[in-house]
């Protein structure tokens, strides 16, 4: 009511409803999964402030001591120590910098690479388009962990060439959907009388078709966020991820698999961590689909 | 469509061949493909052995043409850790893996088809949210960690299952469900979806109309319609179950192919990783093709555009 009556009365304010239509949206973010998310980004930023212990400080004398709420647990170690009496909560809080900071690379180098192909394969179509998009469907049809773990053993472990060998994947990914966005766009008549005055062909990419498909693109880096995370994950799990003393969740998932049944404590909660992230990713990007992007309810 | 299959047969092919070039170029590049072929610590003997194998002193293109003649004759070399022919391991350990993707693929399907069914057609109940949940956790949860806990659970507390290896019914349990688990959640949306589309046509009104009893309507006209859709994408999960069996079968020590890739690329073991990657390569590429044909064939609306 408040809003139609300002709209009619005042147009000078129309900027008050547009400010109070994006409050409104933002009241409807869903609360927890924003805020576990929040929660995580300040540990991968501020972690080292934020961290009781140094996540690769090893104290033999202090190893396998179980969490607080555990009679000999104490304060100190808030969630255990692990084998080589590492602080567990420490190593938490690094590790969401190891996933995240992973993450984020590849989505800025796949994603990044996936988006121009998309739109240069959707915009010129043609032998052009036929030619990538079997290139994509290669890729697409490889088994990724399998082709991670071989690159890995060829040429070393390390933080840059898990980076290296997912990106492709995601470019893929992103390359197929905004293809496919980049079809619909190109017939609108815009972009017809962009062509028309003579605009480059750069600039109707990059001015008329690229805002057209920007909400898709945030939309499927939120949700890719997730997966790669499991992605990371399941490749530390397997030795062949961010090498050690590096804290990744996967690895110490890992690490305390030998002890399940005399430490839960190593396998529990990197997991939990892990599911905390993905599950939040998944539903901030659904709602944000929803709220921004609601004719890809599929995606 | 003859034309429309020839030409998918023919993507399949190229698909092959690219990664066995991969493949190629990766064991040239490492490093000296005749250590890369043998085992770490073998003599000067065994690596010139291997070069006059490998035809390491003739040129690269006859090195690769003698390369691509040996992947047609099915021969991959041997292991270097024990010197059993690649193949041979291979097929041995094929039917482990292939026996738990299936077990996954019934998991999921049992799981999935109630209750994506049921959650259309009693949307927003509490049948709809318990597979809105399960959904949501199965595709948020790393599968090595859901396959420990389970672990914990049904094999450590309460000693119901056995924790690892593959043995009685009882052993494919754990693992079936944790590789199940995570393509279930796709499964779930995607029966839920095409059933609701079905729910809502014309025929589907029509049955009602003519007073067919709701669970007729639902089993017999919706159902077998929207069950297309979820065919193919079972097809398409066993390939993704390629991927998640690397992961779930070294948790549980199911001695699959799995396993066996892990365990070659802790062990330097070139010549069965590069096995592991064609085949689990091409079999992808396989059902790729399988899926897109089937389709062509059930779907005439799929015209032969390439």
């Amino acid at each position: 009511m408040a809003n139609t009556t300002m709209q009619t009365v005042a147009p000078a304010s129309a900027w008050l409803v547009r400010v109070r239509s994006s409050l409104s949206v933002a009241r409807r973010v869903p609360k927890i999964p924003t805020a576990v998310l929040l929660v995580l980004m300040i540990f991968a930023l501020f972690g080292q402030w934020i961290a009781p212990h140094s996540p690769v400080a090893v104290d033999m004398a202090n190893s396998f001591a179980p969490p607080v709420w555990h009679e000999e647990g104490t304060a100190n170690n808030l969630l255990g120590t692990d084998k080589l009496g590492r602080d567990i909560f420490s190593r938490l809080i690094r590790g969401a910098r190891v996933s995240l900071s992973l993450s984020l690379f590849v989505i800025a180098l796949g994603g990044g690479v996936g988006v121009a192909l998309g739109l240069i394969s959707g915009y010129a179509g043609g032998k052009v388009d036929a030619v990538m998009q079997r290139g994509i469907e290669v890729i697409l049809a490889m088994p990724t962990i399998l082709v991670a773990l071989v690159f890995v053993f060829a040429v070393g472990r390390s933080f840059e060439s898990v980076i290296l060998i997912l990106s492709p994947f995601l470019a893929a990914r992103f390359a197929r959907i905004v293809r496919g966005e980049t079809l619909s766009v190109r017939e609108r008549d815009f972009v017809a009388i962009a062509k028309v005055i003579g605009t480059p062909t750069w600039m109707i990419l990059l001015r008329h078709i690229l805002p057209n498909v920007f909400n898709t693109i945030i939309v499927l880096a939120t949700l890719e966020v997730g997966h790669l995370i499991l992605l990371e994950s399941s490749l530390s799990f397997l030795g062949v991820g961010v090498p050690p003393p590096q804290p990744a969740w996967g690895l110490m998932v890992a690490d305390g698999r030998e002890f399940l049944t005399s430490a839960y404590w190593i396998t529990l909660f990197p997991g939990l961590c892990i599911l905390a992230a993905v599950l939040s990713l998944n539903l901030f990007g659904d709602w944000l689909r929803d709220t921004l992007d609601p004719r890809r309810r599929q995606l | 469509m003859l034309k429309y299959i020839g030409f998918r047969i023919f993507q399949a092919l190229l698909g092959l061949w690219f990664i066995a070039t991969l493949v190629f170029i990766l064991s040239r590049s490492i490093g000296d493909p005749a250590e890369v072929f043998t085992a770490r610590n073998s003599g000067v003997d065994a690596r010139e052995i291997m070069a006059a194998k490998l035809g390491l002193d003739r040129p690269v293109h006859e090195q690769y043409l003698k390369f691509l003649g040996q992947l047609v004759r099915l021969d991959l070399g041997d292991s270097v850790s024990n010197g059993i022919p690649v193949t041979q391991i291979l097929v041995e350990r094929m039917p482990a893996t292939f026996t738990l993707g299936l077990v996954a693929l019934i998991f999921a399907l049992a799981l999935s088809l109630p209750l994506g069914v049921l959650g259309a057609v009693y949307r927003d109940s509490a049948i709809d949210w318990i597979a809105k949940v399960l959904a949501f956790l199965g595709q948020s949860m790393p599968p090595f960690w859901s396959g420990i806990m389970l672990i914990i659970l049904f094999a450590v507390v309460w000693e119901m299952l056995p924790p690892a290896g593959k043995g009685g019914w009882q052993s494919y349990i754990l693992p079936g469900f944790t590789l199940g688990w995570g393509v279930m959640a796709g499964m779930v949306r995607l029966v839920r979806s095409s059933m609701m589309d079905v729910l809502d046509s014309d025929y589907v009104a029509m049955a009602r109309a003519k007073g067919l009893p709701e669970a007729v309507v639902i089993g017999k006209h919706a159902l077998r319609n929207a069950l297309l859709p979820v065919l193919t994408y079972s097809s398409l999960v066993l390939g993704a179950f390629m991927n998640g069996s690397v992961v779930v079968e070294q948790v549980f020590a199911w001695p699959g192919i799995g396993t066996s890739a892990v365990q070659s690329v802790v062990r330097r073991d070139f010549p069965v990783i590069q096995g592991v990657v064609i085949v689990f390569g091409s079999f992808f590429i396989l059902i790729n093709l399988f899926v897109d044909i089937l389709y062509a064939v059930i779907d005439p609306r799929i015209k032969y555009t390439p």
